[in-house]
């Protein structure tokens, strides 16, 4: 007999579940631990689950999930809660499936370079893991030290070195998921070929949304012979901007080439001290890595470039111990921003990258309007910009006008041509600004997969996709599902 | 719509996005289409729709980007990106890969020695326009080289053989012509490839493609000169010769590459052709499986893009040993997909393993085509292997 109410259907999920997981653990009724769960890095958006499940396996993910879809819980995937979108912020009333818990590394293969893990391995073990055979893992974001593999194939994951090396999306041969209806499947394969459909692409990025991913294949890549690393003073972002414009135009792919303003420059400085230039309107970092023949030769190709550009400094980083140091001042940046204001909110837009410069312009006239400050890192390679809108929260009006602001620069990036995300994801922070960068046609396509993947709609539902409760639309006029047009489904 | 279209024709050839999406929305349910590159053949009850009429592209050099209608020609697009010292992560081409649309090429999921370097072709995909089956017009991705806003359905048409939407347009990440390029032939059989390969990656040697076939490993090597003669030397070390020993030949391009050769010979073998995909070092074992099962004094022939471990096998005759490969395959745990002239009504497309997800795969395809109007190898084939397993 079906359960009907809400209520019903969670008690009955409280009761059954916790014999669904031997291994792991299952947090019921224990009001402040379930609400540690409630939220991830993006600390403005909160609801607390009604049950988390640490699990340990596949089987124990699977069994959960099962048991969702049979009641019709929503349940959203968690791995180490650094999103920066709200991605894990778990549904009303819903499940929080942690795969914190499953940090093994099943295989590291030296011959073919692949890896494969669980999804709660940190994105940095996975490199440290492979040094001894001289691979490495190429995306790496900020949070590299604590992010997880499982999180960083939802959000499709970048990194400041993601403009030689490509993103999450082109480092994962395969995925085993959950999927919404309980079932397991392999998506991709151990060479990046895999007849029929390429769900696995599908998936990366999805955002939790079409399942829990419970295993993944990873290609790993050689350590580079030789690394070189140097810090470019400007007195303008425009000189930056340009400089970064010459190195591309010369044929040249760095491994990275970051830019932060003077504000981000004060930020990290008194953060970790990391020997920027405090009197430079921008600095840019630029990495070469590959043979030692190819970094001597392109090395010297950057700093000219920089100089004709009027740099007024370079720095080089004269061992591995000043690069990390170079390093750590530029991975900081998001937390230090806590150093000039006490609160923040890191954006995630993207624009052509010749439009950095002009961008920055625009941001800057924004927030000379609402009387803010905002601190710039850009990826600079890939037009992937990270403003810091800094704020004071005991201030309502303030905070009304910082978010206001932060969604005000992400739909510029889309005004000129970009993105509003580039590695953040959409999560809940930016469900409503999906409609300006995608009309009704796209995203009815997108949900086309979603349904595919969901026919109940309980994956992280309220994620990725603009909803009128959500974003105050005025609900549109009624139009057929796709499954309702073709008789698989009622509407009721 | 333009007026020129009559949408009872056989061959349907829309001029832009909202023409096919007007087109198609004018359409009865059961009306049936396959999607094509260019001009058919005709087949019984079923119209064909091309994207060669769909022309046009916008060229940003300073972003290296590019975002092409899919009537596009690959040599134009190849042509003109040169030009400008830039080049899309596929090649080298062949002629008749140069005569083929944009959009021909992304449906068919090409890959060539370039998957190397940069991965499969539709990794570089940043963004495809495309009109669903029903009229719906839609677009994924956009025009910049990093986005994760929304699902990423670019990729997923990549391959699809035309099975879930009529793909308008292409967004394409771009890469600089290296300085130089450098091809260097072995004569060696796969293990001693492969043992290669492995000890060029331990000593830090990237290589830009990595082909086999013919009793033949080719590299090639690019980047500065400098860089390029360090990576030669090293290879030489490692194959105990000196460098002026090795058959060493310049530039990317052309018939005396490897990879193109192997390319052209698939494109004119008269047999089947099965896509393969495996580890790299189980590139070995599937060569020997392929001796062992008695298939390679039968005629079939093994080429392969050996790096990233995807390779094509061709079956002389009318298909006859089809069963024993697929036999092979299985012992093996190796999926694989026939390419080439494909027939929607001619069989199950898969062999071997069965591909991960085939009961999501199909209900992605109907649920981006639930009339069934688009007829396509690909959705016959899911369809058959969730209905009537091997």
């Amino acid at each position: 007999m079906p359960i009907a109410s809400l209520s019903d259907r969670i008690a009955e999920f409280k009761r059954r579940v916790v014999e669904l997981v031997p291994h792991g653990e299952c947090i019921v009724g224990d009001a402040p631990a379930l609400s540690s769960y409630g939220a991830d890095g993006l600390i403005r958006f909160r609801q607390t689950p009604e049950v988390v499940v640490l699990a340990k396996s596949t089987e124990e993910v699977r069994a959960v999930v099962s048991l969702c879809a049979e009641l019709g819980i929503p349940f959203v995937g968690r791995g180490s809660g650094t999103g920066l979108s709200g991605g894990a912020v778990p549904p009303a009333h819903g499940v929080v499936i942690a795969a914190s818990a499953m940090k093994g590394i099943v295989e590291i293969d030296p011959v073919d370079r692949i890896a494969v893990v669980e999804p709660g391995v940190a994105n940095l073990v996975v490199s440290e893991r492979s040094a001894p055979l001289g691979l490495y893992y190429a995306p790496d974001p900020s949070s590299q030290s604590v992010c997880s593999i499982g999180g960083n194939v939802a959000e499709n994951s970048g990194g400041a070195h993601c403009l030689k090396y490509g993103f999450t999306t082109n480092h994962v041969l395969a995925v085993e998921v959950v999927l919404p209806d309980g079932s397991v499947e392999v998506l991709g394969g151990e060479s990046p070929f895999e007849p029929g459909l390429d769900l696995r692409s599908s998936f990366v990025g999805s955002e939790g949304t079409l399942g829990i991913v419970t295993k993944v294949w990873l290609r790993l890549l050689s350590r580079p012979e030789a690394v070189r690393t140097l810090v470019a003073d400007f007195d303008s972002v425009e000189s930056a901007g340009a400089a970064v414009s010459a190195i591309i135009a010369a044929g040249i792919v760095p491994a990275a080439i970051e830019m932060m303003d003077a504000l981000a420059i004060e930020a990290c400085e008194k953060a970790v001290a990391a020997g920027y230039s405090l009197d430079a309107a921008a600095a840019l970092i630029v990495e070469v890595d590959g043979s030692q023949e190819e970094v001597d030769a392109l090395y010297e190709e950057v700093k000219t470039a920089c100089i004709t550009c009027g740099t007024t400094k370079i720095r080089e980083a004269a061992d591995q111990a000043e690069r990390s140091r170079i390093w750590l001042g530029r991975k900081a940046a998001f937390a230090a921003a806590g150093r000039l204001a006490p609160a923040y909110i890191v954006q995630d837009g993207v624009v052509p990258r010749t439009a950095l410069s002009s961008i920055l312009g625009r941001i800057q006239e924004l927030a000379n309007q609402v009387g803010l400050r905002v601190a710039n890192v850009f990826h600079a390679g890939d037009g992937n910009l990270h403003p810091l809108v800094l704020y004071n929260p005991d201030s309502t009006q303030e905070s009304e006008a910082a978010e206001k602001l932060a969604t005000e620069i992400v739909e510029l990036c889309v005004e000129i041509g970009g993105s509003i995300t580039g590695e953040h994801g959409v999560g809940l922070e930016k469900a409503c600004s999906m409609a300006a960068m995608f009309d009704d046609g796209d995203l009815e396509a997108m949900q086309r997969l979603r349904v595919a993947f969901d026919s109940q709609g309980i994956a992280n539902p309220g994620k990725v996709f603009p909803t009128p409760r959500l974003c105050g639309d005025a609900p549109g006029r009624y139009r057929a599902h796709a499954l309702e047009l073709s008789g698989e489904a009622v509407r009721f | 719509m333009s007026g020129a279209i009559n949408a009872d024709s056989a061959l349907l050839a829309p001029a832009s996005s909202a023409d096919a999406s007007e087109l198609l929305a004018s359409m009865e349910p059961q009306r049936r289409l396959r999607i094509k590159g260019h001009s058919q053949d005709p087949a019984e009850g079923i119209s064909t729709l091309v994207c060669a009429n769909l022309r046009g592209y916008e060229h940003s050099p300073a972003d290296q980007t590019l975002v092409a209608a899919t009537g596009e020609r690959l040599g134009a697009i190849e042509q003109m990106l040169a030009e400008h010292g830039q080049r899309i992560a596929a090649f080298p081409l062949t002629t008749s890969q140069r005569d083929m649309t944009l959009g021909a090429i992304l449906g068919s999921g090409l890959d060539t020695a370039a998957a190397q370097r940069y991965g499969r072709f539709r990794e570089s995909l940043i963004g495809a326009e495309f009109v669903l089956p029903d009229g719906t017009r839609a677009h994924s991705g956009g025009r910049v080289i990093k986005n994760v806003a929304g699902y990423d359905l670019a990729k997923i048409m990549a391959g699809s053989l035309g099975a879930l939407a009529f793909v308008t347009a292409a967004s394409l990440r771009l890469y600089p012509v290296p300085r130089r390029s450098v091809r260097l032939s072995i004569e060696a059989d796969i293990p001693h490839a492969i043992a290669l390969i492995e000890q060029a990656h331990r000593r830090g040697i990237e290589m830009a493609t990595c082909e086999w076939g013919q009793g033949l490993l080719e590299l090639g090597i690019e980047g500065p000169s400098e860089a390029i003669e360090a990576a030669v030397r090293k290879l030489a070390d490692l194959l105990e010769r000196k460098v002026g020993e090795l058959e060493l030949s310049e530039g990317d391009q052309g018939s005396p590459v490897l990879g193109s050769r192997l390319a052209a010979e698939r494109e004119s073998f008269g047999g089947m052709i099965i896509k393969v995909g495996t580890r790299l070092s189980g590139a070995a074992e599937l060569q020997r499986a392929i001796v062992g099962a008695g298939l390679a004094e039968r005629g079939v022939w093994m080429h392969s893009h050996l790096g990233v471990g995807i390779h094509y096998l061709g079956l002389p005759g009318n298909g006859a040993l089809y069963g024993r490969l697929d036999a092979v395959l299985r012992s093996m745990s190796v999926a694989g997909q026939r390419v080439g002239h494909l027939d929607p009504a001619g069989g199950s497309i898969f062999v071997g393993r069965r591909p991960g997800g085939l009961t999501t795969m199909r209900r992605v395809l109907e649920s981006f085509d639930p009339h069934g109007r688009l007829v396509s190898p690909m959705r016959t084939s899911v369809i058959e292997e969730t209905e009537n397993p091997r």
